[in-house]
């Protein structure tokens, strides 16, 4: 039985660039850092002291379901939940906030037929500490009763689903930094087998928090740059690790004859998707596992390695990760030598967990709807080992026809998405 | 007679005190209370969750601690207003 096409007719996205998807995209193309130093803790004594972080005060919401609970939610569930509003108006499926019956109307019940995916790798990790600091300072009685909810992994999805009416299921998958990418591929294979007609998906993480840094140092993953106009430096030689971002992107994915049929606007169609189990050790990116994972999404798509224009790569500024993704591609395209243009957002952004695939994804569509490939930003001088490797320095115009996303998680876990413009 | 008197515009001012807080709590009008009222079904939206966060906000308001085993017979705004009465009275007693 042929399976359904799964499109994209809904963008929603908040990250250090800003709250829209054309915000991201300016960013992205002249080169703007999200990157400052951090303001939701004191940060000395860390080798990190700079995060990409939300602008907070655009973080509103409609009157409507659970107006008391949200502002009560740790961050990567109201960042979720703005993201998922703005795809849902985006996509058409729901008349916009403040039009028409306004409020009324934004508080309508979507379609039936669809159901939430959502990736989110650390969860409330800020409210647990808040948590725990405020039960040793004021006593146990002064837990709040929102403690728990706001802080399970799940509540970024049950929030979306309960406050937006969405009756189908409602997934999280929980698979480190492969989160957004991972639960992306669940929604297109619901969606293929006809299960859902359409969904939310994609991935949220607000994790700027002292046990975020503390943990991340003890592993010697920080980036020591202190110039937030350096770091992190993707590819570069004298990348030295990662920097704390957070973001959400969240998507309305869609049987494509049912986005035809109501005269959706396309932003591209989820062709392949692929995920696998292998790392080099606990935390480390195994090359080879890497190649198959990308092969496999690659050949979900019905295409060879060489169709692929773009890769939207994790390269997060890490030594060993950025390298064994390189040869990883390498290999991927070995037979013919061909070689896809490769950026990474990170440089912008900071390394947002859960959130990186799916923001990936957001970049990705935007390239195909501008056909250019954004910079990676603060590669200065790209590492020799690299110079096989086709990367983007500058904004690059050329024609795209496939994107590979890429989002790999500690445990060994690794997902590639492609996208393909319609 | 007098004494009653005052009493009574007391207990008034520390109930338009609960009904102005919960107001703020709940970030909605609720002029609608009266004494009669039942917490848990005369507040638009009211929950299990949110009547503990609400006793946790009147604690600060108040400047008070509640015993936790009182708080969860609190039935109408009556016994939440007579409870927060007795509980500021031992304070200044105490203090």
């Amino acid at each position: 039985m042929a399976r359904h096409g799964v499109v994209v007719t809904g963008m929603g996205v908040v990250c250090p660039l800003g709250a829209t998807a054309d915000e991201l995209w300016q960013g992205l193309t002249t080169g703007r850092s999200g990157i400052a130093p951090v303001t939701r803790f004191d940060p000395g004594r860390f080798h990190s002291r700079l995060a990409g972080e939300i602008d907070d005060s655009v973080i509103t919401f409609a009157p409507g379901p659970l107006q008391f609970e949200t502002p009560r939610m740790s961050a990567f569930v109201r960042y979720a939940l703005f993201a998922a509003e703005r795809a849902l108006e985006d996509s058409g499926l729901k008349p916009a906030a403040g039009r028409q019956a306004g409020a009324e109307a934004a508080n309508r019940p979507c379609p039936p037929g669809g159901g939430v995916y959502l990736g989110v790798s650390m969860g409330g990790l800020p409210s647990i500490e808040a948590g725990v600091l405020r039960q040793e300072q004021q006593g146990v009685r002064r837990t709040s009763p929102f403690l728990i909810p706001s802080l399970i992994p799940n509540m970024a999805a049950s929030v979306i689903a309960l406050r937006q009416g969405i009756e189908g299921e409602q997934v999280t998958v929980a698979g480190a930094c492969a989160s957004g990418v991972q639960a992306m591929g669940q929604a297109v294979r619901a969606i293929r087998s006809g299960a859902r007609t359409w969904a939310i998906a994609g991935g949220s993480e607000a994790v700027i928090t002292p046990i975020t840094y503390s943990g991340f140092q003890a592993m010697r993953v920080l980036s020591r740059h202190q110039d937030p106009e350096t770091t992190p430096r993707p590819f570069d030689r004298s990348r030295d690790g990662i920097v704390v971002g957070e973001g959400a992107a969240v998507f309305v994915l869609e049987e494509r004859a049912h986005a035809e049929a109501r005269g959706a606007v396309i932003h591209g169609e989820l062709t392949g998707f692929d995920a696998n189990s292998g790392g080099d050790n606990l935390t480390g990116l195994s090359a080879r596992h890497v190649t198959r994972c990308m092969a496999g999404a690659v050949a979900d798509a019905g295409l060879v390695p060489d169709a692929v224009d773009c890769v939207f790569a994790q390269a997060s500024g890490m030594v060993h990760g950025d390298a064994a993704e390189l040869e990883a591609l390498r290999a991927l395209t070995a037979d013919t030598g061909h070689r896809p243009v490769v950026t990474s957002v990170k440089g912008h952004m900071g390394y947002s967990f859960a959130a990186n695939g799916p923001l990936n994804l957001a970049g990705a569509l935007m390239s195909l709807r501008h056909q250019a490939v954004p910079p990676t930003l603060h590669l200065d001088e790209t590492d020799p080992e690299f110079d096989k490797a086709d990367i983007a320095r500058e904004v690059r115009g050329t024609t795209l026809r496939h994107c590979l996303i890429n989002a790999f998680g500690f445990g060994g876990i690794n997902a590639s998405l492609v996208v393909s413009l319609v | 007679m007098q004494a009653e008197k005052q009493e009574h515009k007391r207990d008034q001012e520390l109930f338009d005190k609960i009904v102005k807080h919960i107001g703020e709590f709940v970030e909605a009008d609720v002029s609608h209370l009266t004494p009669q009222s039942n917490i848990g079904n005369s507040i638009e939206g009211m929950s299990s969750l949110k009547m503990v966060e609400l006793l946790l906000f009147l604690e600060d308001c108040f400047g008070v601690d509640f015993d936790e085993s009182v708080m969860d017979d609190l039935q109408t705004m009556g016994d939440l207003e007579q409870y927060i009465r007795r509980t500021l009275d031992a304070s200044e007693q105490r203090a």
